[in-house]
């Protein structure tokens, strides 16, 4: 171990010594939020506490949402199939196709940033996700390479047991991986960056479902397969086995989620990648690892480091609430089964870290249809259509921000008041402390990188 | 000079604030010929070696923007503009 430690530490000042100064990586664009007034972070954080407390008073007596979704058939029917997988494909290719100019020897417009970057960090990453929260997990129909496996013909004989015995580890993997290219990575407003990555992920794909099957292949390897799932978990509505969009009720599905091995990993790599993300343009963040900051790989220990430190938050919450109900409990066990509580912050904080990244770098977009290789095209006249910044003004942005951490918490600790219930009867209600202590923490930290 | 290039290094403040409606004045000096990318409002200005440049610009969108060297991404500063 301490050897190994040793390596990796000789590898990163390698790295530190190797690259240059770079600017403060983001997916897209170059503005920021301007803070949270230190008023509506009070009075979050407030409104946090008291309804937290309050919670544990007044919530059920008895486990109401752990029977899992219900499934009353809704009014209307799904968009026909066929329809939405055209559409994912079309957007691979499109950011893969990135690569054709340059292999051409063709100039690009570089004041122009085409249409990969808002296609991947705007649509596909954010748009997608927090839509499902709404219609439900719509990814697994506009999942391109599931469309690709099906027409290719890949992916026939499915194993199972790969589910079993990795979990989803290494899409969780991916995922880390995938952030890594949006926060750190120096090329990720880049076309041919983001198209060779694209394409290398496509490689990735077919492969998995060639070896495992589609389902099996995607569950396991496909970052955004069991990513979508968890946050479109929320959403009331579903889909039955024969295709038939029903009714579920909110927050049901959660409580049905399967324990992969790496669920909670997933969990924690989405807040703490967040939490980076926000953290890294504080003051108080900069002054602390300025030098690091300032370096490709300095800025990946710290991506890294801070995933862990919420890793390790929600362990020690995990050991805690093991350590009060009884011996039978592990806190591995606890976690696993107290994962799926922590999906609505994640949500939460992705949501208000990237709100306005939606509203002002989404409208890219209606430009970049116009020119998507950055050729100096206009198909449709919109190329020169600049980003309109006053669309909504700041207060609206920090209300909406602050309410949505503030009901992420509230969903959190009603999913976890639930599981305790059912797995630790009323008595063990105490087992919730630990919890609930992570979930204030957890609130506070949103609100306070929102705020500082 | 607010902020100097040297070396392939930045030096000086990192953050310049202003008002909404404010004009922003930002002295640059660099020791290469590079462009100066204010994200945001969108704007390139070219700076000469060893010729001191005024970033400036009329502060109407509230905001904070990246202001980077647009050939190798560096940031030379931020400008915050408050509503």
């Amino acid at each position: 171990m301490i050897r190994r430690l040793g390596v990796a530490s000789l590898i990163a000042v390698g790295f530190v010594v190797g690259f240059p100064a770079i600017a403060l990586a983001h997916g897209i664009g170059g503005r920021l939020d301007l803070p949270v007034p230190v008023t509506y972070f009070i009075v979050g954080a407030g409104v946090v506490l008291v309804i937290s407390f309050v919670a544990l008073a007044v919530l059920w007596p008895e486990p109401r949402l752990q029977d899992g979704p219900r499934h009353e058939p809704a009014r209307f029917s799904a968009p026909r199939r066929g329809m939405i997988p055209a559409v994912g494909l079309v957007g691979l290719l499109l950011v893969v196709g990135q690569l054709v100019p340059p292999l051409l020897g063709l100039d690009t417009d570089r004041t122009r940033p085409g249409i990969a970057p808002v296609l991947v960090w705007v649509v596909f990453w954010l748009v997608i996700p927090f839509g499902g929260v709404v219609v439900g997990n719509w990814y697994t129909e506009v999942n391109p390479w599931r469309t690709l496996g099906r027409a290719l013909r890949v992916g026939q004989g499915e194993r199972l047991w790969l589910v079993d015995r990795w979990g989803i580890w290494p899409a969780g993997l991916l995922l880390l991986a995938f952030t890594w290219l949006e926060l750190v990575s120096p090329g990720s407003g880049s076309a041919v960056t983001l198209g060779a990555a694209a394409l290398v992920y496509t490689l990735l794909m077919i492969g998995s479902m060639a070896y495992a099957g589609r389902d099996s292949g995607l569950a396991v390897f496909d970052a955004f397969t069991p990513y979508n799932r968890l946050i479109s978990s929320i959403s009331p509505l579903g889909r039955r086995g024969d295709g038939r969009i029903v009714w579920r009720g909110w927050l049901r599905a959660l409580t049905v989620i399967p324990e992969w091995k790496g669920l909670a990993a997933m969990v924690v790599i989405a807040i703490g990648t967040v939490s980076y993300d926000g953290a890294a343009v504080t003051p108080w963040f900069r002054s602390a690892f300025g030098g690091l900051m300032a370096t490709v790989p300095g800025q990946t220990l710290l991506l890294v480091s801070t995933v862990l430190v919420i890793g390790l938050a929600y362990w020690v919450a995990s050991v805690a609430a093991a350590r009060m109900v009884g011996d039978e409990w592990t806190a591995r066990r606890v976690a696993g089964r107290f994962a799926h509580t922590l999906v609505p912050i994640a949500l939460a904080y992705a949501v208000a870290h990237y709100l306005t990244l939606i509203l002002f770098e989404g409208q890219q977009l209606i430009a970049a249809v116009s020119d998507p290789f950055a050729l100096g095209w206009d198909l449709f006249g919109t190329a020169e259509r600049r980003i309109d910044f006053f669309i909504t003004a700041s207060e609206p942005i920090w209300y909406v921000q602050v309410a949505v951490i503030v009901t992420g918490h509230v969903l959190g600790v009603v999913l976890a008041h639930d599981r305790a219930l059912a797995d630790f009867g009323r008595e063990a209600v105490r087992s919730q402390y630990a919890m609930l202590l992570l979930m204030v923490a957890l609130t506070t930290l949103g609100l306070l990188i929102l705020s500082a | 000079m607010d902020v100097y290039f040297e070396g392939g290094q930045v030096v000086g403040q990192d953050r310049f604030s202003y008002a909404l409606g404010e004009q922003v004045s930002v002295w640059v000096l660099s020791d290469t010929d590079e462009e100066v990318h204010v994200h945001g409002y969108d704007l390139f200005f070219t700076v000469k070696a060893g010729v001191p440049l005024e970033i400036s610009v009329t502060a109407e969108i509230p905001g904070i923007f990246e202001v980077e060297l647009e050939s190798t991404h560096t940031l030379l500063f931020e400008l915050v503009v408050a509503p």
